[in-house]
């Protein structure tokens, strides 16, 4: 599904992130885990496609559409966290009861119904992890590439996430974590050093 | 003193009692800008947003272009505007000049550079992340705009009413494209430069209260709106 090959990122002259082989198939989990500044992320940028200067071998069969985001301190847009959540489904032209109705869905999935309405500008780093993902998974989306989803989170939270991740079957998802949060139930963990 | 106190007296009464001229001035220079600005608004806005969000060689020469064209004087942009639209000109043989036509076309190149260079601004100081999420969530690039409009509403607002409180208040356009025309030309500026050469200064200083009225409007307006960012 994910092949990279002898990957380097540079900015300016400063080299950001090395990777001489990372494979994922499809409906792995996987972790990237490795100490701050290893280049977690911008692996994951690359794999997103958001980052597009770096050398070496990237072979991706997944439409750029049908690939999932969530930055480690994730955007919140103006609006309630249900209109947060139902972007993507308004950007597909779905009806606005539709939205309504799998923002709700989501919501409950991950615990924070009574945030429905609030401010998406207002709420915790951990409530804001929620609802990023949240806002994700509605897209469906074939691989879900996750910047450090439980940094934050209390205790509830991790457990609502591995719970909720678990349950998304379908999807291949790779996520970035310091190494004492990662979870058992993952096919494979890649550390950059 | 008493001149001045005795003036503001009879511009009260004039502006109350609902003279006809000046409401036609005031009707007239509102819809003018209002239509120069939704054009500039139409054609700048898209303009502002690409600069924001694109990277090319000589980008930063075309920004600060549009922003000395900000500084443009209006009886610069007016002479211009005649040059162009007079029977010699090459847009001579739209036969606007004169006309409210050519007034909305001079309001227009004042207002462009005004909305660019603010929504510009807006648009360019948006987090990165704001383009990134609305990608990976699926917005095609009318979509990824709108957002990008929706997130800096503030900003763009206020390069709007700026657009449109310095269109309003304009006078060298009006009078060397519009003529200053009875009932055809005639804008609030205009008429309160010609009513008071006259002498008739009450009603110069009724127009120009009512030009000050909408000016206060707009500007208390932009501040209310500044304040709101701020908190």
């Amino acid at each position: 599904m994910i092949e990279v090959k002898n990957l380097l990122v540079k900015k300016s002259v400063k080299t950001i992130c090395t990777v001489s082989y990372f494979g994922v198939t499809a409906g792995q989990r996987v972790a990237v885990i490795g100490s701050n500044g290893s280049g977690k992320t911008t692996l994951l940028r690359v794999l997103a496609g958001l980052e597009k200067e770096f050398t070496g071998d990237f072979d991706c069969n997944v439409k750029s559409g049908r690939i999932g985001f969530v930055h480690q301190n994730p955007f919140m847009f103006k609006g309630s966290v249900q209109s947060n959540i139902g972007y993507g489904l308004k950007n597909q032209s779905e009806t606005r009861e539709s939205q309504v109705n799998t923002a709700k869905k989501m919501l409950k999935l991950f615990r924070i119904e009574k945030l429905a309405n609030v401010d998406a500008n207002s709420i915790s780093g951990g409530e804001r992890k929620r609802v990023a993902v949240a806002r994700a998974i509605v897209m469906q989306p074939r691989l879900l590439l996750l910047d450090e989803p439980f940094a934050e989170l209390d205790e509830d939270g991790i457990e609502t996430m591995h719970r909720v991740l678990d349950a998304q079957s379908e999807m291949t998802i790779v996520l970035t974590s310091p190494t004492e949060l990662v979870s058992q139930t993952l096919d494979q963990v890649f550390e950059l050093s | 003193m008493q001149y001045i106190w005795q003036g503001l007296n009879e511009a009260a009464s004039i502006v109350f009692r609902g003279d006809v001229e000046v409401l036609d001035a005031a009707f007239r220079s509102v819809w003018i800008s209002c239509f120069a600005v939704f054009l500039a608004a139409a054609t700048g806005l898209p303009l502002g947003s690409w600069l924001a969000r694109r990277s090319f060689f000589g980008k930063g020469i075309v920004v600060q272009l549009f922003r000395a064209a900000m500084a443009f004087p209006t009886v610069f942009i007016g002479l211009v505007c005649y040059a162009m639209l007079s029977r010699q000109g090459p847009l001579g043989g739209l036969e606007v000049l004169y006309s409210p036509w050519a007034i909305v076309a001079g309001e227009f190149i004042l207002a462009f550079p005004i909305i660019v260079s603010l929504s510009h601004g807006a648009i360019g100081s948006l987090d990165t992340r704001v383009s990134e999420t609305a990608r990976m969530l699926g917005a095609n690039g009318f979509q990824r705009w709108t957002t990008y409009l929706s997130e800096a509403r503030i900003g763009v607002t206020l390069a709007v009413l700026s657009a449109f409180a310095r269109c309003v208040t304009e006078l060298g356009i009006a009078m060397m494209v519009g003529g200053n025309l009875k009932g055809r030309t005639r804008t609030l500026s205009t008429a309160t430069a010609l009513e008071t050469s006259q002498g008739e200064f009450a009603k110069g200083l009724a127009m120009g209260m009512i030009l000050l009225f909408i000016a206060l409007t707009i500007t208390l307006a932009a501040g209310f709106l500044s304040r709101e960012r701020k908190s």
